[in-house]
Protein backbone atom coordinates (compact mmCIF):
# COMPACT_ATOMS: atom_id res chain seq x y z
CA UNK A 1 0.00 0.00 0.00
CA UNK A 2 1.56 3.33 -1.02
CA UNK A 3 2.00 6.28 1.32
CA UNK A 4 -0.81 8.34 -0.27
CA UNK A 5 -3.39 5.61 0.20
CA UNK A 6 -2.28 4.89 3.77
CA UNK A 7 -2.45 8.59 4.66
CA UNK A 8 -5.89 8.87 3.04
CA UNK A 9 -7.27 5.88 4.96
CA UNK A 10 -5.90 7.22 8.25
CA UNK A 11 -7.38 10.68 7.60
CA UNK A 12 -10.70 9.15 6.52
CA UNK A 13 -10.94 7.03 9.69
CA UNK A 14 -10.11 10.07 11.84
CA UNK A 15 -12.77 12.08 9.99
CA UNK A 16 -15.43 9.38 10.39
CA UNK A 17 -14.70 8.71 14.07
CA UNK A 18 -14.59 12.40 15.01
CA UNK A 19 -17.76 13.18 13.03
CA UNK A 20 -19.67 10.26 14.54
CA UNK A 21 -18.55 11.24 18.04
CA UNK A 22 -19.83 14.77 17.41
CA UNK A 23 -23.12 13.42 16.07
CA UNK A 24 -23.55 11.33 19.22
CA UNK A 25 -22.67 14.22 21.54
CA UNK A 26 -25.07 16.53 19.68
CA UNK A 27 -27.98 14.26 20.70
CA UNK A 28 -27.61 15.64 24.22
CA UNK A 29 -29.26 18.83 22.93
CA UNK A 30 -32.46 16.78 22.85
CA UNK A 31 -34.52 15.38 19.99
CA UNK A 32 -37.80 14.81 21.82
CA UNK A 33 -40.07 16.46 19.25
CA UNK A 34 -40.16 16.45 15.46
CA UNK A 35 -39.28 20.15 15.56
CA UNK A 36 -36.14 19.26 17.53
CA UNK A 37 -35.23 16.53 15.08
CA UNK A 38 -35.88 18.40 11.81
CA UNK A 39 -34.93 22.00 12.68
CA UNK A 40 -33.04 21.69 15.99
CA UNK A 41 -36.01 23.16 17.87
CA UNK A 42 -35.14 26.62 16.43
CA UNK A 43 -32.22 26.64 18.91
CA UNK A 44 -28.98 26.74 16.90
CA UNK A 45 -26.34 29.31 17.82
CA UNK A 46 -25.01 31.70 15.17
CA UNK A 47 -21.75 29.83 14.59
CA UNK A 48 -23.40 26.42 14.15
CA UNK A 49 -26.09 27.94 11.91
CA UNK A 50 -23.45 29.67 9.74
CA UNK A 51 -21.29 26.59 9.38
CA UNK A 52 -24.18 24.30 8.50
CA UNK A 53 -25.42 26.89 5.97
CA UNK A 54 -21.94 27.09 4.42
CA UNK A 55 -21.15 23.37 4.45
CA UNK A 56 -24.58 22.60 2.98
CA UNK A 57 -24.11 25.16 0.20
CA UNK A 58 -20.53 24.40 -0.77
CA UNK A 59 -20.32 20.87 -2.15
CA UNK A 60 -17.52 18.82 -3.70
CA UNK A 61 -18.05 21.05 -6.76
CA UNK A 62 -15.79 23.68 -5.18
CA UNK A 63 -12.53 21.75 -4.76
CA UNK A 64 -13.04 19.64 -7.87
CA UNK A 65 -15.41 21.36 -10.31
CA UNK A 66 -14.61 25.02 -9.67
CA UNK A 67 -10.83 24.51 -9.54
CA UNK A 68 -11.11 22.78 -12.91
CA UNK A 69 -13.54 25.32 -14.35
CA UNK A 70 -11.18 28.16 -13.41
CA UNK A 71 -8.21 26.23 -14.83
CA UNK A 72 -9.98 25.80 -18.17
CA UNK A 73 -11.99 29.03 -18.50
CA UNK A 74 -10.08 31.56 -16.38
CA UNK A 75 -11.28 34.39 -14.16
CA UNK A 76 -14.87 34.26 -15.43
CA UNK A 77 -15.38 31.21 -13.21
CA UNK A 78 -14.63 33.40 -10.19
CA UNK A 79 -17.31 35.88 -11.28
CA UNK A 80 -19.75 33.03 -11.84
CA UNK A 81 -19.31 31.76 -8.26
CA UNK A 82 -19.17 35.24 -6.76
CA UNK A 83 -22.48 36.41 -8.23
CA UNK A 84 -24.09 33.58 -6.25
CA UNK A 85 -22.52 34.92 -3.05
CA UNK A 86 -23.48 38.55 -3.77
CA UNK A 87 -27.10 37.63 -4.45
CA UNK A 88 -27.33 35.27 -1.47
CA UNK A 89 -25.97 37.84 0.96
CA UNK A 90 -28.54 40.37 -0.32
CA UNK A 91 -31.42 37.90 -0.07
CA UNK A 92 -30.40 36.85 3.43
CA UNK A 93 -29.97 40.44 4.61
CA UNK A 94 -33.31 41.55 3.18
CA UNK A 95 -35.53 38.54 3.79
CA UNK A 96 -34.03 36.14 6.34
CA UNK A 97 -35.25 38.23 9.33
CA UNK A 98 -38.77 38.27 7.92
CA UNK A 99 -38.76 34.51 7.31
CA UNK A 100 -37.23 33.89 10.74
CA UNK A 101 -40.07 35.89 12.33
CA UNK A 102 -42.78 34.15 10.26
CA UNK A 103 -41.39 30.74 11.22
CA UNK A 104 -41.85 31.55 14.89
CA UNK A 105 -45.42 32.70 14.31
CA UNK A 106 -46.45 29.75 12.14
CA UNK A 107 -44.27 26.90 13.43
CA UNK A 108 -43.05 25.58 10.07
CA UNK A 109 -40.58 22.76 9.89
CA UNK A 110 -40.35 22.10 6.15
CA UNK A 111 -40.09 24.61 3.26
CA UNK A 112 -42.95 22.89 1.38
CA UNK A 113 -45.11 23.25 4.49
CA UNK A 114 -44.23 26.96 4.49
CA UNK A 115 -45.42 27.44 0.90
CA UNK A 116 -48.58 25.43 1.55
CA UNK A 117 -49.39 27.56 4.56
CA UNK A 118 -48.64 30.95 2.97
CA UNK A 119 -50.65 30.15 -0.15
CA UNK A 120 -53.39 28.39 1.84
CA UNK A 121 -53.14 25.39 -0.47
CA UNK A 122 -53.06 21.73 0.56
CA UNK A 123 -51.94 20.72 -2.94
CA UNK A 124 -48.93 23.01 -3.25
CA UNK A 125 -46.99 21.33 -0.40
CA UNK A 126 -46.99 17.78 -1.81
CA UNK A 127 -46.35 19.07 -5.38
CA UNK A 128 -43.39 21.08 -4.08
CA UNK A 129 -42.12 18.07 -2.14
CA UNK A 130 -42.31 15.96 -5.33
CA UNK A 131 -40.27 18.57 -7.24
CA UNK A 132 -37.68 18.58 -4.43
CA UNK A 133 -37.34 14.81 -4.71
CA UNK A 134 -37.06 14.84 -8.51
CA UNK A 135 -34.48 17.64 -8.52
CA UNK A 136 -32.40 16.72 -5.49
CA UNK A 137 -32.09 12.94 -5.56
CA UNK A 138 -29.86 13.12 -8.71
CA UNK A 139 -27.84 15.91 -7.03
CA UNK A 140 -27.39 13.79 -3.89
CA UNK A 141 -26.44 10.77 -6.00
CA UNK A 142 -23.83 12.93 -7.73
CA UNK A 143 -22.23 13.66 -4.33
CA UNK A 144 -22.13 9.93 -3.54
CA UNK A 145 -20.62 9.25 -7.00
CA UNK A 146 -17.96 11.90 -6.27
CA UNK A 147 -16.94 10.11 -3.07
CA UNK A 148 -16.89 6.77 -4.90
CA UNK A 149 -14.60 8.20 -7.60
CA UNK A 150 -12.16 9.67 -5.03
CA UNK A 151 -11.82 6.31 -3.27
CA UNK A 152 -11.56 4.58 -6.66
CA UNK A 153 -8.76 6.88 -7.87
CA UNK A 154 -6.79 6.53 -4.65
CA UNK A 155 -7.47 2.78 -4.51
CA UNK A 156 -5.89 2.08 -7.87
CA UNK A 157 -8.94 2.45 -10.10
CA UNK A 158 -10.77 -0.79 -9.26
CA UNK A 159 -14.55 -1.06 -9.27
CA UNK A 160 -14.49 -2.58 -5.78
CA UNK A 161 -12.77 0.58 -4.51
CA UNK A 162 -15.56 2.64 -6.09
CA UNK A 163 -18.20 0.50 -4.37
CA UNK A 164 -16.33 0.82 -1.07
CA UNK A 165 -16.48 4.61 -1.49
CA UNK A 166 -20.22 4.49 -2.17
CA UNK A 167 -20.76 2.29 0.91
CA UNK A 168 -18.70 4.67 3.04
CA UNK A 169 -20.74 7.63 1.80
CA UNK A 170 -24.06 5.90 2.45
CA UNK A 171 -23.07 4.78 5.94
CA UNK A 172 -21.82 8.24 6.90
CA UNK A 173 -24.79 10.16 5.50
CA UNK A 174 -27.46 7.83 6.89
CA UNK A 175 -25.81 7.50 10.32
CA UNK A 176 -25.23 11.21 10.84
CA UNK A 177 -28.79 12.10 9.81
CA UNK A 178 -30.31 9.23 11.80
CA UNK A 179 -28.59 9.97 15.08
CA UNK A 180 -29.74 13.48 15.86
CA UNK A 181 -31.41 14.99 12.79
CA UNK A 182 -30.58 18.68 12.42
CA UNK A 183 -28.51 18.67 15.62
CA UNK A 184 -26.11 16.00 14.40
CA UNK A 185 -26.11 17.38 10.85
CA UNK A 186 -25.29 20.90 12.10
CA UNK A 187 -22.57 19.62 14.46
CA UNK A 188 -20.94 17.47 11.78
CA UNK A 189 -21.38 20.25 9.18
CA UNK A 190 -19.45 22.59 11.48
CA UNK A 191 -16.66 20.05 11.85
CA UNK A 192 -16.65 19.42 8.10
CA UNK A 193 -16.79 23.12 7.21
CA UNK A 194 -13.73 23.76 9.37
CA UNK A 195 -11.97 20.78 7.76
CA UNK A 196 -12.85 22.10 4.28
CA UNK A 197 -11.56 25.63 4.82
CA UNK A 198 -8.42 24.47 6.66
CA UNK A 199 -7.58 21.95 3.95
CA UNK A 200 -8.18 24.56 1.23
CA UNK A 201 -5.85 27.00 3.01
CA UNK A 202 -3.18 24.30 3.34
CA UNK A 203 -3.60 23.45 -0.34
CA UNK A 204 -3.17 27.02 -1.58
CA UNK A 205 -0.17 27.71 0.69
CA UNK A 206 1.52 24.51 -0.51
CA UNK A 207 0.67 25.28 -4.16
CA UNK A 208 2.19 28.76 -3.89
CA UNK A 209 5.32 27.47 -2.16
CA UNK A 210 5.81 24.47 -4.44
CA UNK A 211 4.86 26.09 -7.72
CA UNK A 212 6.10 29.67 -7.41
CA UNK A 213 8.01 30.38 -4.21
CA UNK A 214 7.68 34.15 -4.38
CA UNK A 215 4.99 36.73 -5.17
CA UNK A 216 7.06 38.04 -8.11
CA UNK A 217 7.23 34.60 -9.71
CA UNK A 218 3.48 34.17 -9.21
CA UNK A 219 2.77 37.59 -10.73
CA UNK A 220 4.93 36.93 -13.78
CA UNK A 221 3.32 33.50 -14.25
CA UNK A 222 -0.19 34.96 -14.00
CA UNK A 223 0.79 37.60 -16.56
CA UNK A 224 1.20 34.79 -19.09
CA UNK A 225 -2.45 33.90 -18.49
CA UNK A 226 -3.41 37.47 -19.37
CA UNK A 227 -1.89 37.04 -22.82
CA UNK A 228 -4.02 33.89 -23.28
CA UNK A 229 -7.19 35.85 -22.42
CA UNK A 230 -7.80 33.93 -19.19
CA UNK A 231 -7.82 36.99 -16.93
CA UNK A 232 -10.88 38.54 -18.58
CA UNK A 233 -14.26 37.08 -19.49
CA UNK A 234 -12.65 36.13 -22.82
CA UNK A 235 -14.23 33.97 -25.47
CA UNK A 236 -15.70 31.37 -23.10
CA UNK A 237 -17.69 33.56 -20.74
CA UNK A 238 -19.84 35.37 -23.28
CA UNK A 239 -22.66 37.44 -21.76
CA UNK A 240 -25.18 34.72 -22.74
CA UNK A 241 -23.18 31.94 -21.07
CA UNK A 242 -22.49 34.06 -17.99
CA UNK A 243 -26.19 34.91 -17.57
CA UNK A 244 -27.30 31.34 -18.26
CA UNK A 245 -24.89 29.86 -15.70
CA UNK A 246 -25.45 32.46 -12.99
CA UNK A 247 -29.27 32.82 -12.96
CA UNK A 248 -30.00 29.51 -11.18
CA UNK A 249 -27.41 30.33 -8.52
CA UNK A 250 -28.67 33.89 -7.95
CA UNK A 251 -31.84 32.36 -6.51
CA UNK A 252 -30.29 29.31 -4.82
CA UNK A 253 -31.06 30.75 -1.35
CA UNK A 254 -34.82 30.72 -2.05
CA UNK A 255 -35.18 27.72 -4.34
CA UNK A 256 -33.16 25.04 -2.55
CA UNK A 257 -35.06 23.68 0.46
CA UNK A 258 -31.95 22.53 2.31
CA UNK A 259 -30.80 26.14 2.69
CA UNK A 260 -34.28 27.64 3.18
CA UNK A 261 -34.77 25.24 6.10
CA UNK A 262 -31.61 26.59 7.72
CA UNK A 263 -33.21 30.03 8.03
CA UNK A 264 -35.58 28.48 10.59
CA UNK A 265 -32.85 27.29 12.93
CA UNK A 266 -31.06 30.27 14.59
CA UNK A 267 -32.16 30.69 18.21
CA UNK A 268 -32.31 34.51 18.13
CA UNK A 269 -32.06 37.41 15.74
CA UNK A 270 -28.49 38.08 16.85
CA UNK A 271 -27.70 34.43 16.03
CA UNK A 272 -29.24 35.02 12.61
CA UNK A 273 -27.04 38.10 12.12
CA UNK A 274 -23.96 36.06 13.01
CA UNK A 275 -25.08 33.32 10.66
CA UNK A 276 -25.30 35.72 7.71
CA UNK A 277 -21.99 37.44 8.47
CA UNK A 278 -19.97 34.27 9.10
CA UNK A 279 -21.44 32.51 6.08
CA UNK A 280 -20.51 35.48 3.85
CA UNK A 281 -16.92 35.51 5.13
CA UNK A 282 -16.62 31.72 4.75
CA UNK A 283 -18.05 31.85 1.23
CA UNK A 284 -15.78 34.63 0.01
CA UNK A 285 -12.67 33.07 1.56
CA UNK A 286 -13.40 29.62 0.14
CA UNK A 287 -14.24 30.99 -3.31
CA UNK A 288 -11.03 33.04 -3.48
CA UNK A 289 -8.88 30.09 -2.38
CA UNK A 290 -10.48 27.65 -4.81
CA UNK A 291 -10.35 29.94 -7.84
CA UNK A 292 -6.79 31.04 -7.07
CA UNK A 293 -5.83 27.34 -6.99
CA UNK A 294 -7.32 26.95 -10.46
CA UNK A 295 -5.48 30.02 -11.77
CA UNK A 296 -2.19 28.91 -10.17
CA UNK A 297 -2.57 25.47 -11.72
CA UNK A 298 -3.16 27.03 -15.14
CA UNK A 299 -0.21 29.39 -14.65
CA UNK A 300 2.00 26.36 -14.01
CA UNK A 301 0.76 24.88 -17.29
CA UNK A 302 1.24 28.18 -19.15
CA UNK A 303 4.86 28.41 -17.99
CA UNK A 304 5.59 24.78 -18.90
CA UNK A 305 5.87 23.46 -15.34
CA UNK A 306 2.84 21.18 -15.79
CA UNK A 307 1.37 19.54 -18.90
CA UNK A 308 -2.10 20.69 -19.95
CA UNK A 309 -4.83 18.81 -18.07
CA UNK A 310 -7.66 18.03 -20.48
CA UNK A 311 -10.16 16.63 -17.98
CA UNK A 312 -11.05 19.59 -15.79
CA UNK A 313 -12.25 17.37 -12.94
CA UNK A 314 -8.73 15.92 -12.85
CA UNK A 315 -7.01 19.27 -12.13
CA UNK A 316 -7.12 19.03 -8.33
CA UNK A 317 -6.04 15.35 -8.21
CA UNK A 318 -3.21 16.09 -10.68
CA UNK A 319 -1.93 18.97 -8.55
CA UNK A 320 -2.27 16.90 -5.37
CA UNK A 321 -0.18 14.12 -6.91
CA UNK A 322 2.80 16.47 -6.34
CA UNK A 323 1.84 17.33 -2.74
CA UNK A 324 3.06 15.57 0.44
CA UNK A 325 0.98 12.48 1.19
CA UNK A 326 -0.45 13.93 4.42
CA UNK A 327 -1.64 17.14 2.72
CA UNK A 328 -3.07 15.25 -0.21
CA UNK A 329 -4.98 13.01 2.24
CA UNK A 330 -6.38 15.99 4.16
CA UNK A 331 -7.53 17.71 0.95
CA UNK A 332 -9.11 14.55 -0.47
CA UNK A 333 -10.96 13.99 2.80
CA UNK A 334 -12.08 17.65 2.67
CA UNK A 335 -13.70 16.85 -0.69
CA UNK A 336 -15.42 13.85 0.90
CA UNK A 337 -16.53 16.15 3.75
CA UNK A 338 -17.92 18.71 1.29
CA UNK A 339 -19.92 15.99 -0.48
CA UNK A 340 -21.20 14.41 2.75
CA UNK A 341 -22.16 17.75 4.33
CA UNK A 342 -24.19 18.71 1.27
CA UNK A 343 -25.76 15.28 0.84
CA UNK A 344 -26.79 14.73 4.46
CA UNK A 345 -28.40 18.18 4.64
CA UNK A 346 -30.41 17.44 1.50
CA UNK A 347 -31.39 14.00 2.82
CA UNK A 348 -32.57 15.54 6.09
CA UNK A 349 -34.63 18.13 4.22
CA UNK A 350 -36.15 15.50 1.93
CA UNK A 351 -36.90 13.33 4.98
CA UNK A 352 -38.63 16.35 6.54
CA UNK A 353 -40.76 16.68 3.42
CA UNK A 354 -41.57 12.95 3.50
CA UNK A 355 -42.64 13.07 7.14
CA UNK A 356 -44.30 16.48 7.37
CA UNK A 357 -45.65 17.10 3.86
CA UNK A 358 -46.48 13.59 2.67
CA UNK A 359 -47.00 11.28 5.68
CA UNK A 360 -48.60 13.86 8.00
CA UNK A 361 -50.99 15.00 5.28
CA UNK A 362 -52.28 11.42 4.96
CA UNK A 363 -52.15 10.44 8.66
CA UNK A 364 -53.69 13.39 10.46
CA UNK A 365 -52.73 13.69 14.11
CA UNK A 366 -49.60 11.52 13.87
CA UNK A 367 -47.54 11.83 17.05
CA UNK A 368 -44.16 13.55 17.18
CA UNK A 369 -42.45 10.23 17.89
CA UNK A 370 -44.08 8.72 14.79
CA UNK A 371 -43.00 11.67 12.62
CA UNK A 372 -39.41 11.36 13.85
CA UNK A 373 -39.44 7.63 13.06
CA UNK A 374 -40.94 8.29 9.62
CA UNK A 375 -38.29 10.95 9.02
CA UNK A 376 -35.51 8.57 10.08
CA UNK A 377 -36.89 5.79 7.89
CA UNK A 378 -37.22 8.19 4.95
CA UNK A 379 -33.64 9.40 5.45
CA UNK A 380 -32.29 5.86 5.32
CA UNK A 381 -34.49 4.96 2.33
CA UNK A 382 -33.56 8.13 0.39
CA UNK A 383 -29.86 7.56 1.07
CA UNK A 384 -30.19 4.02 -0.24
CA UNK A 385 -31.96 5.29 -3.37
CA UNK A 386 -29.14 7.78 -3.97
CA UNK A 387 -26.64 4.96 -3.42
CA UNK A 388 -28.42 2.71 -5.90
CA UNK A 389 -28.30 5.47 -8.50
CA UNK A 390 -24.61 5.95 -7.67
CA UNK A 391 -23.85 2.26 -8.14
CA UNK A 392 -25.44 2.08 -11.60
CA UNK A 393 -24.37 5.62 -12.60
CA UNK A 394 -26.93 6.19 -15.38
CA UNK A 395 -25.53 9.00 -17.52
CA UNK A 396 -28.70 11.05 -17.66
CA UNK A 397 -28.99 11.11 -13.87
CA UNK A 398 -25.48 12.52 -13.52
CA UNK A 399 -26.28 15.13 -16.15
CA UNK A 400 -29.55 16.02 -14.44
CA UNK A 401 -27.70 16.62 -11.19
CA UNK A 402 -25.97 19.59 -12.84
CA UNK A 403 -29.37 21.10 -13.55
CA UNK A 404 -30.99 20.64 -10.14
CA UNK A 405 -30.95 24.38 -9.49
CA UNK A 406 -32.63 25.09 -12.84
CA UNK A 407 -35.36 22.56 -12.07
CA UNK A 408 -35.94 24.29 -8.74
CA UNK A 409 -35.90 27.75 -10.34
CA UNK A 410 -39.73 28.05 -10.67
CA UNK A 411 -39.76 28.14 -6.87
CA UNK A 412 -38.00 31.52 -6.91
CA UNK A 413 -41.01 33.71 -7.86
CA UNK A 414 -43.34 31.43 -5.88
CA UNK A 415 -41.27 31.78 -2.72
CA UNK A 416 -40.65 35.51 -3.10
CA UNK A 417 -44.39 36.09 -3.53
CA UNK A 418 -45.13 33.90 -0.51
CA UNK A 419 -42.72 35.84 1.72
CA UNK A 420 -43.62 39.32 0.50
CA UNK A 421 -47.27 39.15 -0.57
CA UNK A 422 -48.73 36.35 1.58
CA UNK A 423 -51.59 38.54 2.79
CA UNK A 424 -52.70 39.11 -0.81
CA UNK A 425 -52.65 35.54 -2.09
CA UNK A 426 -56.04 34.20 -3.15
CA UNK A 427 -57.43 31.32 -5.20
CA UNK A 428 -55.94 32.54 -8.50
CA UNK A 429 -52.49 32.88 -6.96
CA UNK A 430 -52.80 29.37 -5.50
CA UNK A 431 -53.66 27.88 -8.88
CA UNK A 432 -51.00 29.97 -10.61
CA UNK A 433 -48.30 28.89 -8.14
CA UNK A 434 -49.00 25.19 -8.78
CA UNK A 435 -49.16 25.77 -12.56
CA UNK A 436 -45.96 27.85 -12.54
CA UNK A 437 -44.13 25.15 -10.61
CA UNK A 438 -45.28 22.30 -12.85
CA UNK A 439 -44.78 24.18 -16.15
CA UNK A 440 -41.40 25.62 -15.13
CA UNK A 441 -40.16 22.23 -13.98
CA UNK A 442 -41.43 20.59 -17.19
CA UNK A 443 -39.59 23.15 -19.37
CA UNK A 444 -36.38 22.66 -17.38
CA UNK A 445 -36.57 18.88 -17.63
CA UNK A 446 -37.70 18.70 -21.28
CA UNK A 447 -34.93 20.99 -22.53
CA UNK A 448 -32.37 18.98 -20.55
CA UNK A 449 -33.61 15.70 -22.00
CA UNK A 450 -33.68 17.06 -25.58
CA UNK A 451 -30.26 18.73 -25.74
CA UNK A 452 -28.54 16.77 -22.92
CA UNK A 453 -27.81 17.89 -19.39
CA UNK A 454 -24.27 19.06 -20.07
CA UNK A 455 -25.30 21.26 -23.01
CA UNK A 456 -28.59 22.54 -21.60
CA UNK A 457 -27.07 25.61 -19.99
CA UNK A 458 -25.21 26.70 -23.12
CA UNK A 459 -28.01 26.05 -25.64
CA UNK A 460 -30.51 28.92 -25.52
CA UNK A 461 -34.25 28.69 -26.18
CA UNK A 462 -35.26 31.20 -28.87
CA UNK A 463 -32.05 33.10 -28.24
CA UNK A 464 -32.78 33.48 -24.53
CA UNK A 465 -30.66 31.66 -21.91
CA UNK A 466 -32.43 28.44 -20.88
CA UNK A 467 -32.47 29.26 -17.16
CA UNK A 468 -33.93 32.71 -17.91
CA UNK A 469 -36.76 31.10 -19.90
CA UNK A 470 -37.64 28.82 -16.96
CA UNK A 471 -37.62 31.78 -14.60
CA UNK A 472 -39.55 34.13 -16.90
CA UNK A 473 -42.27 31.61 -17.76
CA UNK A 474 -42.92 30.63 -14.14
CA UNK A 475 -42.82 34.28 -13.04
CA UNK A 476 -45.28 35.26 -15.80
CA UNK A 477 -47.76 32.53 -14.80
CA UNK A 478 -47.58 33.49 -11.14
CA UNK A 479 -47.93 37.20 -11.97
CA UNK A 480 -51.10 36.45 -13.91
CA UNK A 481 -52.53 34.78 -10.81
CA UNK A 482 -51.52 37.65 -8.57
CA UNK A 483 -53.09 40.18 -10.95
CA UNK A 484 -56.28 38.11 -11.17
CA UNK A 485 -56.53 38.04 -7.38
CA UNK A 486 -55.92 41.78 -7.19
CA UNK A 487 -58.63 42.49 -9.80
CA UNK A 488 -61.14 40.20 -8.12
CA UNK A 489 -60.47 41.45 -4.60
CA UNK A 490 -58.57 38.23 -3.69
CA UNK A 491 -61.17 35.92 -5.17
CA UNK B 1 -55.72 58.68 5.90
CA UNK B 2 -52.42 57.64 4.40
CA UNK B 3 -50.68 54.92 6.46
CA UNK B 4 -47.32 55.64 8.03
CA UNK B 5 -44.65 53.38 6.53
CA UNK B 6 -42.63 51.23 8.95
CA UNK B 7 -39.48 52.90 10.29
CA UNK B 8 -37.07 50.58 8.46
CA UNK B 9 -38.66 50.80 5.01
CA UNK B 10 -36.43 53.63 3.75
CA UNK B 11 -33.28 51.77 4.70
CA UNK B 12 -34.70 48.59 3.18
CA UNK B 13 -35.27 50.32 -0.14
CA UNK B 14 -31.82 51.89 0.03
CA UNK B 15 -30.24 48.50 0.71
CA UNK B 16 -32.29 46.92 -2.09
CA UNK B 17 -31.08 49.62 -4.49
CA UNK B 18 -27.49 49.05 -3.32
CA UNK B 19 -27.83 45.28 -3.87
CA UNK B 20 -29.19 45.76 -7.38
CA UNK B 21 -26.37 48.19 -8.15
CA UNK B 22 -23.76 45.71 -6.90
CA UNK B 23 -25.23 42.91 -9.03
CA UNK B 24 -25.45 45.19 -12.06
CA UNK B 25 -21.80 46.16 -11.63
CA UNK B 26 -20.80 42.50 -11.26
CA UNK B 27 -22.41 41.77 -14.63
CA UNK B 28 -21.68 44.93 -16.62
CA UNK B 29 -18.16 46.03 -15.69
CA UNK B 30 -16.45 42.79 -16.88
CA UNK B 31 -17.93 43.33 -20.36
CA UNK B 32 -17.32 47.08 -20.57
CA UNK B 33 -14.60 48.81 -18.54
CA UNK B 34 -12.66 45.63 -17.84
CA UNK B 35 -13.26 43.78 -21.10
CA UNK B 36 -10.07 42.19 -22.38
CA UNK B 37 -7.84 43.12 -19.42
CA UNK B 38 -4.54 41.28 -19.25
CA UNK B 39 -3.80 41.64 -15.54
CA UNK B 40 -5.63 40.71 -12.34
CA UNK B 41 -7.88 43.81 -12.48
CA UNK B 42 -11.10 41.86 -13.07
CA UNK B 43 -10.35 39.38 -10.30
CA UNK B 44 -9.54 42.26 -7.94
CA UNK B 45 -12.68 44.15 -8.98
CA UNK B 46 -14.98 41.21 -8.23
CA UNK B 47 -13.20 40.48 -4.94
CA UNK B 48 -13.36 44.11 -3.77
CA UNK B 49 -17.00 44.35 -4.80
CA UNK B 50 -17.76 41.28 -2.69
CA UNK B 51 -15.82 42.56 0.33
CA UNK B 52 -17.61 45.93 0.13
CA UNK B 53 -20.99 44.26 -0.24
CA UNK B 54 -20.41 41.99 2.74
CA UNK B 55 -19.41 44.96 4.93
CA UNK B 56 -22.43 47.02 3.83
CA UNK B 57 -24.74 44.02 4.29
CA UNK B 58 -23.43 43.33 7.77
CA UNK B 59 -23.94 46.98 8.72
CA UNK B 60 -27.46 46.78 7.32
CA UNK B 61 -28.53 43.64 9.22
CA UNK B 62 -26.77 44.72 12.39
CA UNK B 63 -27.84 48.36 12.60
CA UNK B 64 -30.47 49.09 9.98
CA UNK B 65 -33.09 47.25 8.02
CA UNK B 66 -36.14 46.12 9.87
CA UNK B 67 -37.08 48.21 12.87
CA UNK B 68 -37.53 45.09 14.98
CA UNK B 69 -34.16 43.81 13.79
CA UNK B 70 -32.28 46.07 16.20
CA UNK B 71 -34.19 44.78 19.24
CA UNK B 72 -33.21 41.13 19.72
Amino acid sequence: MDASLTAFIVALIAYFVAGTALALISRRAGVGTSRDYFVAGYRLGGFLAAMTYAATTYSAFMMVGLVGLTYVTGVGAFGFELTYLLATVSILALLAPKVWGLVRERGWVSPAEMLSDLYGSRTLGPVTAAVYLAALIPYTAAQVIGIGIIVQVLGGGSESAYLAGVCLAVATIALWVYLGGMWSVAATDTFQGLWMITAALGFIVWLFTWGFGSPDKLASSLAVLGKEGLLSTGKVWTPMIFVSYTIPWLFFAVTNPQVVQRLYTPRSKSALTRMIALFAVFGLTYTIIVTMAGLMGRALTATGALPFIKDRDAVTPTLLAHAPAWLSAIVFVSIVAAAVSTADSIILTLATAAARDLYASVRKGASDRTLINVGRGAAVALTLIAATVAVFRPGFIVELSVLSSVMLLPLAPITFAAWLLHKRLGKYSRAAAITALVVGFAIALTHAVIVGGKKALVVPIAGIPYSAVVLLVSAAILTAGLVADALSGRG
Amino acid sequence: MVGVPPVGIGRKLLYLAWSLLVLALAYVIPYTLLAGVKGMELYAFWALLAVTHIIVSYAYVRFGGDDSWTRP
